[in-house]
């Protein structure tokens, strides 16, 4: 399927939100550029993952975490983490979708680009979905063990928006390692709590948070990207041991 | 109705004019200019070639002759001098061809092919049999002629049968002629005119007109050619094809741009010895191919300046850097088999990809995405399955890999999937010869990473910093030692200033800078913070503590002073600097002054009061159980 980019500077027309609202952006020749790029399947998939229950919020990951996996990781990477083309993607060929599952974008401009015009980074939602399915996929061929880890990834969601923050950490070996860290060591619940009794520390610091931040403070002198999982887990111990009582996990 | 009797040219007579235009593709193929013409002509040769162990000979002649010595120019002028422009455009191109038609003495330009089959069924005109060419390629567009044999018509040229009309666009009266000899020597002339449609002795007729005779037959009109009895440049005595183009358009007579067409489309074919070409007195054969193509009065020679045309490269590739394994690319349901030829060189600029069809002609210069600029130079060549399937994807001027034009979703998906997969295989070709032309030993020396990145941490560190200010009454310099963009503009006074002794002269940066208070510029405690430069910084890391050292003796801005604040901001693995991330009261238990022996207090971020001792600073720092040990700071100095 041919899609459309839209042209530069399309996030400051003004008309934007309104356009989009009364579906006459497509139809629109004003907004497009003279580029287009072609993909295979178009499937839709949950792009704003903030509400509902965890339950809810677990299987919209999955689907899109499966999703993107089937249908969107061979497109071409300067395609696949494209905010020109994610947005020209939604604005024109998602409206109905979206409008659909978070009608809440009709009420106001603020929520639809926060839903929809949202940055490309790791605060967004399909920039998470992309890169947790690009370094699964690629890494792990089974099945079943994909599965299992997008599932990690969903349970210790708040350390892999971590992870994927800062770019030096955006590794596929080391998202792994840590996941599975996590998973053998049963540190999902520690690593998520809030740490208490460190005035010191900001408002809502979080164990888990702490320690991949103790990681990249340690970057480049701790190369722990690039370090097997077994001395790694070493040093996520030590620096887990800064701000809680590690002496009941077994290492 | 058309006229039999009187008309060597024959339209199709019609109800009312409906379209007032030229054939679109006239226009695109006269942009093609040059390069469309022969490709398109050259092309039809190689298909009907005759012999595996012979090469197609392609003659190509510019010349001058009498328009009185064009057939059928008589009834020519008189549809020409009828035709109606409807809009600029039309009316324009009418009144140029009014003009042209005028001219006694005009160019044409002729390709006569040898050693190929040329058309056949002559004698039959006009038919829907499959096998007489003939019938198709006189009285048909948009529709080509089918190989019975498949395989042959899988590696044979033209997919859409538009190819005809590159001609007509190279005249200025849109005319072409075709003669042709064949098998058994019958020898037929026929030809085509691409007008608008128009009105004539009361009547409308189609914008095609044909060359050729008409006979009734059961009540209908049916074609048949004119035996060829013309003479130079329209006679053909051997066997082939033979395209006349009178009234070439000038932009198209050109030996150069001829030469340099033939070299870039059809390098392979030449090489293979599947095609000869003579350009008037020029032949172009396996042989001296590389003559041309290695001159730099047709090409550019040098590797770094190929930005658009890639001919020597690609002939340099092809000739020395096949690869013994086979290309395999898969589209959804089939697997397709490409022979590579690949060269990696730093020198080149622009990486592009030659993909060629088995009768040898290059499709494009294939960008694969995102290498659009990688060291290589690269091209592929397909099999018999391969060829059917590119033909497939063309565009109708054989100038483009692409999926645009396929209008089957299905195919059109496969064809995204067949493009990506071929540029995901070549890119990995790029890719293993990067690899190995910049090869690292199995074992990796991690010092040099080590040193590698705390080069760049200290490079991007020092970036980071800001220009020297200026503060109560200090005045600073900046120094030549660390030149930056706004020091080099003044390069030129530095050196008609400079003396005999320069190089001593040079002064040194001062290891100190000043740094504005954080916040809204107010001064908080009336201290100056300065910062510090890693240089001047060293780090002695034990188990448990560290000795920590700064040299400051050739400052001038700490010229005088005794005592001042250490303050140490975290910097993360990414270059952002914390400035309140590290509490030094609670990861140190302990600071010594080893200048004075004294305990010095911890306060938040701040060791405080520490003497300076002739610029010299020197701490011991006893970490706390629960330090991070393998951070790295900024460090600034307040003073007073």
């Amino acid at each position: 399927m041919e899609i459309k980019l839209l042209k530069d500077g399309y996030k400051n027309i003004e008309s934007l939100y309104e356009d989009f609202k009364a579906d006459m952006i497509a139809e629109n020749e004003e907004y497009f550029s003279e580029e287009s790029v072609y993909i295979d399947q178009t499937p839709s998939f949950p792009i704003y993952i903030a509400k509902g229950s965890t339950e809810h919020k677990k299987k919209e990951f999955l689907e899109a975490f499966n999703t993107v996996t089937h249908s969107y990781l061979s497109l071409d990477r300067s395609i696949l983490l494209s905010e020109h083309f994610w947005h020209s993607f939604l604005l024109i060929y998602k409206r109905n979708y979206i409008i659909g599952k978070y009608p809440e974008v009709l009420d106001n401009e603020n929520k639809f680009k926060n839903i929809v015009l949202k940055k490309l980074d790791w605060e967004n939602y399909i920039y998470k979905i992309i890169l947790g399915a690009q370094y699964i996929a690629d890494y792990i061929n089974n099945e079943d063990q994909r599965q299992r880890y997008f599932g990690l990834i969903i349970d210790n969601l708040d350390l892999y928006n971590y992870i994927i923050k800062y770019e030096i950490f955006r590794n596929d070996d080391f998202l792994i390692n840590i996941l599975d860290i996590i998973d053998e060591l049963g540190l999902s619940e520690i690593l998520k709590a809030k740490i208490k009794g460190r005035e010191d520390l900001g408002d809502d610091e979080r164990y888990g948070r702490r320690v991949i931040f103790e990681l990249n403070k340690s970057y480049p002198i701790v190369l722990s990207p690039m370090l097997s999982k077994d001395d790694l887990k070493d040093i996520f111990i030590e620096y887990l041991g800064y701000y809680y009582d590690v002496s009941d996990i077994k290492s | 109705m058309t006229d039999i009797n009187n008309n060597q040219w024959k339209f199709t007579s019609i109800e009312n004019i409906e379209e007032s235009h030229f054939d679109r593709s006239l226009e695109r193929f006269f942009g093609m200019g040059v390069m469309g013409l022969v490709r398109e002509n050259i092309q039809n040769s190689l298909d009907g070639y005759l012999y595996d162990d012979k090469p197609v000979i392609v003659k190509i002649k510019t010349g001058e002759m009498r328009a009185t010595d064009v057939p059928g120019i008589d009834n020519l002028r008189e549809r020409i001098n009828t035709l109606e422009g409807r809009n600029n455009y039309t009316k324009e191109t009418i009144k140029h061809m009014n003009e042209k038609i005028k001219q006694n003495r005009i160019r044409y330009m002729s390709f006569e092919d040898e050693n190929t089959k040329g058309l056949t069924g002559a004698e039959n005109g006009q038919t829907n049999s499959k096998s007489d060419t003939w019938g198709i390629y006189a009285y048909n567009k948009g529709f080509h002629f089918e190989e019975e044999n498949i395989s042959k018509e899988e590696i044979r040229g033209g997919s859409h049968g538009v190819g005809k009309i590159a001609s007509n666009a190279a005249s200025d009266l849109h005319a072409m002629f075709f003669s042709n000899c064949d098998d058994k020597n019958q020898k037929h002339l026929g030809g085509t005119v691409q007008l608008v449609e128009h009105w004539f002795n009361g009547q409308a007729y189609r914008s095609t007109g044909y060359f050729t005779d008409a006979q009734r037959e059961n009540g209908l009109l049916k074609y048949y050619p004119f035996s060829n009895e013309s003479n130079h440049p329209f006679r053909k005595d051997t066997r082939g094809l033979k395209i006349i183009i009178p009234f070439l358009r000038e932009e198209y007579d050109d030996q150069m741009a001829i030469v340099k067409s033939v070299c870039d489309s059809f390098f392979v074919s030449i090489l293979k010895n599947k095609l000869e070409v003579h350009i008037n007195d020029q032949v172009i054969n396996k042989d001296n191919l590389t003559d041309y193509v290695y001159n730099d009065q047709y090409y550019e020679q040098s590797v770094e300046n190929m930005k658009d045309v890639f001919t020597p490269m690609y002939v340099d590739t092809y000739l020395n850097y096949p690869i013994e394994k086979d290309l395999v690319v898969e589209s959804k349901d089939e697997t397709y088999q490409f022979k590579l030829f690949f060269k990696y060189d730093e020198k080149i600029s622009k990486g592009r990809t030659a993909i060629i069809r088995t009768v040898g002609m290059k499709i494009e210069d294939f960008k694969v995405n995102g290498y659009a600029t990688k060291p290589y130079n690269a091209v592929v060549i397909g099999d018999k399955k391969a060829d059917a399937y590119l033909k497939s994807l063309e565009n109708e001027s054989h100038t483009e890999i692409s999926n645009k034009h396929i209008n089957d979703k299905y195919l059109k998906s496969n064809a995204t999937r067949f493009i990506n997969n071929l540029s995901r295989a070549i890119k990995k070709h790029i890719d293993d010869a990067i690899q190995e032309n910049n090869q690292m030993d199995g074992i990796m020396d991690t010092k040099d990473i080590i040193y590698t990145v705390e080069r760049k941490f200290k490079n991007d560190l020092q970036k980071a910093t800001e220009t020297v200010r200026v503060g109560n009454g200090k005045s600073l310099r900046k120094t030549k030692g660390n030149s930056s963009k706004k020091e080099r503009r003044n390069r030129a006074d530095a050196e008609t200033n400079a003396t005999g002794d320069k190089g001593e002269k040079r002064n040194k940066r001062d290891p100190l800078k000043f740094k504005k208070a954080k916040g809204d510029g107010k001064v908080v405690d009336e201290k100056q913070r300065y910062s510090t430069y890693p240089e001047t910084v060293e780090r002695l890391r034990l188990d448990d503590h560290e000795i920590l050292q700064f040299d400051f003796s050739s400052s001038k801005l700490l010229m005088g002073v005794t005592e001042c604040d250490v303050v140490l901001a975290v910097i993360d693995g990414t270059g952002k600097e914390y400035s309140d991330e590290f509490k030094v009261d609670s990861n140190f238990t302990r600071a010594i002054d080893l200048g004075t022996g004294q305990d010095c207090r911890l306060l938040k971020n701040k060791i405080t009061n520490v003497k300076v001792n002739n610029g010299i600073i020197k701490l011991r720092l006893d970490y706390d159980r629960k330090m991070n040990k393998s951070l790295k700071f900024i460090y600034y100095l307040e003073v007073e």
